[in-house]
């Protein structure tokens, strides 16, 4: 009996040709490799985010606060300094939302609250991320061999149309924008943008901030009448945000969802680096620490009384400081050695590693060691910080 | 407002208090609240603090509002450097160098240059027509307008213009360099 064979026409001189590709032995481990993730392993990526909490998982000072004229601040997620400028007469909420996309459990909300339906000449809306300076070294800015980035983030919003990102650079006072679009109303949409190098502004190397990095929400003619700076050019205010077409406070059913900031050396978004809850916390704690109560006559720190009427108590960072941070004291204190006295905070010093804080108190003697701790108040707290 | 004032304290180095916030700010220009407490001297003078502001606080404020007239001068000062729309630019011409030659009779190496012609840019219309068409009485009305594009130009350039009248000497040295 025949049995006849049939294959499918192999073309031989393409066959031939492949094996001429300059793959090299590390070329053809990474072929081998099945996933994205060995990949990353092979070529040894390690750290790549620059961004520190991009998946909004950390906030110490809260979960919403409000964006309005005088307003701005920290609120919500950490790192994230939510701005206006001009006379803004909108407003913003700004929560930690559940709402994420797959792969997250965190995003940060600005949600319009009080509309500013016609922003003026002189007004802007934004959020502001400032990486340190001395980590933005290995860019190579202000030489020949400076390198590109990019970024990427998770976005959603109701409001479809052009937004502008905007980056800054401090030292030399130089800008850059990309522009994105939310395409799809209330769907959460994968963005990434190329962000040219600058080969001419040098990012000194300090403790300083080093870029400004800007999702803006919406801007007035002063800040969007010029030309849009797609390559680094020297700030010209009217360059800035060209090409906003969103105002996100013109109406009260506004608001916008982002998670999952990423800024990577590269022309290439690659997966977002989660960190650990632990990791991103110690992060955050360079640039903002809050001790917190969170519970009746909990204590924060060792102290002895020095004189009759002050204690001095002292508190250590969990992580060295960028800068000598500022204190503030909320809620009601005590200190406490044989007996417990109430104490008010009057003073402080100011380390980038452990902070120094005096309590007026009266009826005790001298030269006794003291526990100070919140006196029976939860809301209690000790924040410092040392933010950009 | 934030009501400053200088806390002294016999264990610590002098430092700012602020009794909005009970917050504790040092007296370190890397802080972020200190710049802060800078700007709330310049905008509110000796409102925002309690006795008088002290005489270190004071310079640095001094020193910060300068820098940000400097940059407020550059800035107006290209913005009137731009060409009036209204005006155009007429057409000009400009010599650049494109290399060197070997000149015969000089014995020497020439640069060799080209003329270019810079285009001129067309003044813009003075005025616009704008076209309204009332869907009710399904009719349509024409007026006659200022050029936009022109009214925020000259608005723009008047208010660069008050900003460098307003300049002080110093300030404007600074910022062109002298």
């Amino acid at each position: 009996m025949a049995v006849k064979f049939t294959k499918p026409e192999i073309n031989i001189r393409e066959k031939l040709a492949e094996l001429d590709k300059p793959s090299g032995i590390a070329g053809e481990a990474m072929l081998r490799a099945e996933t994205v993730a060995e990949q990353q392993a092979l070529i040894g990526v390690g750290r790549r985010n620059l961004i520190i909490n991009g998946a909004m998982k950390v906030a110490q000072r809260g979960t919403t606060g409000t964006l309005n004229n005088g307003g701005g601040g920290f609120h919500s997620a950490d790192r994230f300094l939510s701005q206006e400028e001009g006379a803004f007469t909108g407003a913003f909420t700004i929560s930690n939302d559940s709402d994420s996309p797959k792969g997250f459990s965190n995003s940060t909300k600005w949600d319009c609250t009080t509309a500013d339906t016609s922003l003026a000449a002189a007004d802007s809306i934004f959020v502001d991320y400032k990486p340190e300076a001395q980590d933005l070294q290995h860019l190579n800015y202000g030489t020949p061999d400076a390198l590109e980035m990019t970024a990427s983030f998770w976005i959603k919003s109701n409001k479809t149309g052009t937004y502008v990102f905007w980056l800054y650079q401090y030292d030399d006072s130089r800008q850059v924008q990309v522009q994105y679009t939310i395409n799809s109303a209330d769907t959460w949409e994968y963005k990434t943008l190329l962000i040219p190098a600058d080969p001419t502004g040098v990012i000194d190397n300090n403790t300083g901030a080093g870029l400004a990095l800007r999702f803006i929400m919406g801007s007035g003619s002063n800040q969007s009448s010029g030309t849009a700076p797609s390559v680094w050019e020297a700030l010209v205010e009217a360059n800035r945000y060209v090409g906003q077409t969103v105002n996100l406070a013109d109406s009260t059913s506004n608001y916008m969802n982002l998670t999952g900031f990423q800024l990577e050396l590269g022309k290439v978004a690659t997966p977002f680096e989660h960190r650990s809850y632990g990791e991103e916390l110690a992060l955050c704690q360079r640039y903002f620490y809050k001790w917190e109560s969170n519970a009746g006559y909990n204590f924060a720190a060792m102290g002895y009384s020095y004189s009759t009427t002050n204690i001095n108590a002292i508190l250590h960072f969990p992580v060295t400081m960028r800068a000598p941070p500022s204190l503030t004291v909320a809620g009601n204190w005590r200190a406490c050695s044989a007996t417990c006295v109430t104490g008010t905070p009057a003073g402080a010093s100011f380390n980038t590693n452990s902070s120094c804080v005096t309590f007026a108190c009266s009826g005790i003697s001298a030269g006794v060691p003291y526990m100070v701790g919140d006196n029976n108040d939860a809301t209690a707290s000790l924040s410092w910080s040392a933010e950009l | 407002m934030y009501i400053f004032k200088i806390s002294q304290h016999e264990t610590h180095e002098d430092h700012i208090f602020s009794s909005t916030f009970n917050c504790f700010i040092p007296l370190d220009p890397a802080n972020s609240d200190y710049q802060r407490v800078l700007d709330d001297i310049i905008e509110q003078g000796a409102d925002c603090f309690e006795g008088d502001i002290p005489t270190e606080l004071q310079t640095a404020a001094d020193a910060k509002q300068f820098a940000q007239q400097v940059e407020a001068y550059k800035i107006a000062k290209a913005r009137v450097a731009q060409y009036q729309l209204s005006v155009g630019v007429p057409e000009s011409t400009q010599t650049i160098v494109t290399g060197e030659a070997w000149n015969e009779e000089a014995g020497e190496m020439q640069d060799v240059t080209e003329t270019v012609v810079i285009p001129a840019i067309p003044a813009l219309e003075a005025t616009v027509e704008v076209t309204t068409y009332d869907m009710e009485t399904d009719t349509s009305s024409t007026e006659t307008v200022a050029n936009p594009l022109i009214v925020k130009d000259d608005e723009e350039r008047a208010a660069a213009q008050v900003i460098i009248d307003n300049t002080p000497q110093p300030v404007k040295d600074q910022g062109n360099g002298v």
